[in-house]
């Protein structure tokens, strides 16, 4: 960046950013195992009977899975910026202090008590989940006040992390085996479950929480120059930190409650917009918002047409193309 | 009395119960340029971080121009004085504007772009630290002589009245340390007062107008290089025996430790 067009590289890159998720997202629309006729759809002749059905999958089947995942991959990829720039630690993703484990933990006490009975409960036990799992990681910190409060916040969110994935395998092992399928989907990530509800859920928390992080995200750049250099530059760090901390903790919390555990995109998304347009905070939030949409979107429209008609877990796809990125990462310097 | 632009009133702190300030008064005037030298554990940086807002001291306060520092927000402090701190992990991808640029935070709320003043405010602070050369590079690419001209450069966009820098000699080589001395001259004369930490004697004596010798968390003396660098009150503070004589080029005070072999 020079500085003098610091504006202008935002606005032009998230402009073609937000194509790219509008090409994404059109083509997740009309691509599928059943062929949509767009003659039929253009015509929109009411009384054709292909025309209801067409329009009937597009928009109570596939229209809320890809606006679902899109909110998903956004979530996921912006709060992992915030959580790699708070925590200094390129490895931070937004599981990191147990938020997916509590998640993950209170979904399956949902699917064991309510088996198929009321999807949404799923989703408000989950996101219960999360936060008393990001409750029980503040207060430990809280109590451990005189050490490092960065290390003591990743060493308890590991610990609850640990704590909750126990109590899950301990819930799975006395759960018969309808329900353990559909956790292990849980658990891999995924979207076929998605419908409007889990949309009005999530996208607030998610666009809510953006924009939050967005406004701080001057503060985010210097944040990661460590504690003390941000105080001389004016920032009050304890409580910037706990403020991005909390809304990224909220929005992984949403995006897990309605799809699961999906690996790598927190990773992944935020790593490529870091290589592709360098460390500011200000063009990475948004571009990681846009490109995470774009990446998660892509991987479930793949995930719904690789195998068909055996539908793949997105975590699978997300994952697959995550791992060797991240080698090729690792073996790039 | 007119109010110094950096002052402390008998300042305490404790840490692990051992008194690592004890009851400091600290001051400088406008435009001055002065050195803490003690040894290692004297108390410098915990003096550093009381007299910038970055510690709370125990008890005792800190003025800045007559205002309490207590009673001044986080914004308002890194407008009035910039710290260079000693370590500061560097490795985060910025090239050196943007570095630099962050220093013009204090002087916007949350998110900001750089406006036509705040590039002017940046260009000048590189063309002052003479890293004008180095804009477009990646600060962790850059040698140590570079890097802490380029945290001087950000501390200067803040366009403070005060320059507080912590061990800024070390791992310098010496042509590097000279051009600090040049720098941090120029700058002090440009009217920004400075007030630096080191162990480093000898370099505090060609660069500082007034020095303060610390030792155990209190300022044993201070005064010109002349009056401060004695080889009683060295030996003294320090615990070993040196020689005093000048510099023969800048006529200041020249330690040279005496080993008992």
């Amino acid at each position: 960046m020079h500085s003098t067009n610091s504006i202008r590289k935002t606005i032009l890159i998230n402009l073609a950013l937000l194509g790219l998720l509008v090409v994404t997202m059109l083509l997740s629309l009309l691509l599928g195992s059943t062929h949509v006729d767009f003659q039929a759809l253009l015509n929109a002749d009411t009384t054709n009977p292909d025309f209801v059905k067409f329009t009937s999958i597009l928009l109570s089947y596939r229209l809320p899975r890809l606006l679902l995942a899109a909110v998903a991959g956004a979530g996921l990829a912006c709060s992992g910026v915030v959580f790699q720039g708070v925590l200094r630690n390129p490895l931070a993703d937004p599981y990191i202090i147990g938020i997916a484990a509590g998640g993950a933990l209170g979904a399956v006490i949902s699917i064991a008590a309510f088996k198929w009975t009321w999807l949404f409960a799923t989703t408000c036990a989950s996101f219960a989940g999360s936060l008393i799992a990001v409750l029980i990681v503040y207060g430990l910190a809280f109590l451990r006040k005189t050490a490092s409060y960065m290390n003591t916040v990743i060493l308890a969110g590991i610990i609850v992390g640990a704590l909750m994935n126990a109590l899950m395998l301990l819930i799975m092992s006395v759960t018969n085996s309808s329900e353990i399928q559909r956790i292990l989907f849980w658990l891999m990530g995924d979207f076929s479950l998605a419908d409007y509800q889990k949309v009005v859920f999530s996208a607030p928390i998610v666009i809510l929480g953006f924009i939050f992080v967005f406004l701080n995200s001057s503060r985010l750049n210097i944040l990661v120059l460590g504690e003390e250099s941000a105080l001389g530059l004016g920032v009050d760090v304890k409580k910037i930190r706990f403020l991005l901390i909390t809304v990224a903790s909220l929005m992984t919390g949403a995006v897990v409650s309605v799809s699961g555990t999906i690996g790598f995109v927190g990773l992944v998304a935020p790593h490529s917009m870091r290589l592709l347009l360098g460390p500011d905070h200000r063009v990475l939030l948004p571009a990681s918002f846009l490109g995470g949409a774009a990446f998660l979107v892509a991987s479930d429209t793949l995930a719904r047409l690789v195998s068909y008609p055996v539908e793949l877990p997105v975590g699978v796809i997300t994952a697959l193309s995550g791992a060797p990125f991240f080698l090729y990462l690792l073996l790039r310097k | 009395m007119k109010p110094k632009i950096l002052e402390s009133f008998s300042v305490s702190v404790v840490l692990d119960n051992s008194r690592v300030l004890d009851n400091v008064d600290f001051f400088m005037n406008q435009r001055e340029f002065v050195g803490v030298i003690g040894p290692n554990g004297a108390g410098k940086s915990t003096l550093v971080r009381v007299l910038s807002g970055l510690q709370k001291p125990d008890s005792g306060s800190v003025q800045i121009h007559g205002m309490d520092i207590i009673s001044m927000s986080r914004r308002e402090i890194a407008r009035e004085l910039a710290v260079v701190a000693q370590e500061e992990s560097l490795e985060f991808g910025f090239t050196v504007t943007e570095y630099v640029s962050l220093g013009r935070a204090p002087h916007h709320g949350g998110i900001f772009f750089e406006n036509s003043h705040d590039r002017d405010v940046v260009r000048s602070a590189l063309s002052r630290t003479m890293t004008e050369p180095l804009a477009d590079r990646r600060v962790e690419s850059l040698s140590g002589g570079e890097k802490q001209r380029v945290r001087i450069a950000r501390a200067l966009a803040q366009q403070p009245r005060i320059l507080v820098l912590d061990e800024p000699t070390n791992h310098l080589d010496l042509y590097s340390q000279m051009k600090l001395v040049e720098l941090l001259q120029r700058i002090n004369d440009q009217g920004i007062a400075i007030m630096m930490v080191s162990h480093d004697i000898n370099f505090m004596c060609l660069a500082c107008q007034r020095l303060k010798l610390m030792s155990n968390g209190r300022i044993m003396c201070e005064g010109s290089p002349e009056e401060v660098i004695t080889e009683s009150l060295i030996a003294k503070a320090f615990n070993v025996q040196v020689l005093v004589d000048r510099n023969p080029v800048t006529m200041s005070p020249r330690i040279t430790p005496v080993l008992n072999l």
